[in-house]
C-alpha cells in the first residue's frame, strides 16, 4: 500500500512539474522544422525515382524487332520491316547501317528517322531504304540496327544483291 | 505617460527579447538559404543521377587504339560524360567528342585506348558527371 502511494505521489509530481517543458517543446519544433526542410528533398527524389521506374517500365514493354524484306539494288527494292512487339507505342529514332567489308574493315553509317516512324503496339511498319544507303555494299554483309526513342534496339543482317537484267 | 516613457524599468527584458527574436530570425534565414542551395545543388547534381539513362547504340573499332562510340540519351536529364573505361582501364576521350548530350539526342565519342585492342570482347564503361556508370561488352569482328 505504501509503495502504491509512493508511486502515485511520484507520478503526480512528474505530471505536475513543468521542468524541462521548454526543452521538449524546443526539440519537437526543431524536429518539425528539419522535417519541413528534408521532406522537400525526399519527395523530389521519390518522384524522380518513380518517373524513371515508369521510363524503364515503358522501355521494357516496347521491344522491337527488324526484318529484311528486300535487298535488291537493281530494282531499288530496298525494304526493312520494323515490328513493335510490346504493349506501348514506339517512335524510331535512328537506323544504323554497318557494312562488314572483311579483314576487320567496317563502315558505320546512320540515318536519322523522323517522328512519323511511330509504331502502335503490335504493329509492323515498312522502313524503306534509299539506294545510296546500300549500293556500295553489294554482296557484303550489312547489319541494320534500329534505335527507338526509349533506347531499345534491334538488329538484323542483310546482303544487298544486284540481279542481272 | 511621461513617467512611463522616461522610466528605464523593464528595459533589459524588452531589449533581450527583441535581440533574441532578431538572432532567431537571422539564424533561421541563414539555415533556410543554406537549405535552398543544398536542395537545388542536390536536384541538379547527384540527385538527378537517377534520371540519367545512356544507351550505347554503336561501337566502331576504327584502329587498334581508337574506337568511335555513339551514345543516345534515353533519360530525363542532360548528361555529361567525364570518364570512359575499357576493361576497367582509363581511356581518353577526344576533345572533339560530344560529351554533353541533351535529352533525346545522340552523341559521338572518339575514345583512345592506351593499349592495343584485339579480338576479345571488351567491357566499355561510361561514367557521367553525376556519377552514373553504364556498361556494355563489345567485340571487334
Amino acid at each position: 500500500m505504501a509503495v502504491k502511494r509512493d508511486v502515485r505521489k511520484k507520478l503526480h509530481r512528474l505530471l505536475c512539474s513543468r521542468r524541462g517543458t521548454a526543452e521538449i517543446i524546443g526539440s519537437v519544433m526543431f524536429l518539425l522544422i528539419m522535417m519541413f526542410f528534408f521532406t522537400n528533398v525526399f519527395l523530389w527524389h521519390d518522384r524522380a525515382t518513380r518517373e524513371m521506374d515508369g521510363v524503364l517500365s515503358e522501355k521494357m514493354n516496347s521491344p522491337v524487332s527488324i526484318q529484311v524484306v528486300s535487298m535488291d539494288v537493281t530494282t531499288k527494292d530496298l525494304l526493312l520491316n520494323v515490328t513493335n512487339n510490346g504493349g506501348v507505342g514506339v517512335v524510331l529514332s535512328r537506323l544504323w547501317i554497318v557494312a562488314d567489308l572483311g579483314e576487320g574493315q567496317e563502315i558505320h553509317n546512320y540515318k536519322d528517322l523522323t517522328t512519323d516512324n511511330w509504331i502502335a503496339a503490335g504493329d509492323t511498319i515498312p522502313l524503306p531504304l534509299d539506294l545510296g544507303d546500300v549500293e556500295d555494299f553489294v554482296g557484303k554483309e550489312v547489319t541494320f540496327t534500329v534505335v527507338t526513342t526509349r533506347g531499345n534496339m534491334a538488329a538484323c543482317i542483310g546482303v544487298p544483291v544486284q540481279t542481272l537484267p | 505617460m511621461k513617467r512611463l516613457i522616461r522610466s528605464r524599468k523593464g528595459l533589459s527584458p524588452v531589449l533581450s527579447t527583441v535581440l533574441m527574436i532578431l538572432v532567431a530570425i537571422t539564424g533561421m534565414s541563414l539555415l533556410f538559404a543554406f537549405f535552398v542551395n543544398y536542395a537545388r545543388d542536390f536536384q541538379l547534381g547527384s540527385g538527378s543521377a537517377v534520371r540519367e539513362s545512356v544507351v550505347i547504340e554503336d561501337v566502331w573499332f576504327k584502329s587498334p587504339t581508337q574506337v568511335e562510340v555513339w551514345v543516345y540519351n534515353a533519360g530525363k536529364v542532360e548528361f555529361k560524360i567525364t570518364g570512359f573505361y575499357v576493361d576497367d582501364k582509363w581511356a581518353s576521350i577526344d576533345p572533339s567528342s560530344d560529351v554533353a548530350v541533351s535529352v533525346g539526342a545522340h552523341g559521338k565519342l572518339i575514345v583512345s585506348s592506351e593499349f592495343a585492342l584485339g579480338a576479345p570482347p571488351y567491357n566499355f564503361k561510361i561514367v557521367t558527371e553525376r556519377g552514373s556508370a553504364f556498361e556494355g561488352r563489345y567485340l571487334w569482328q
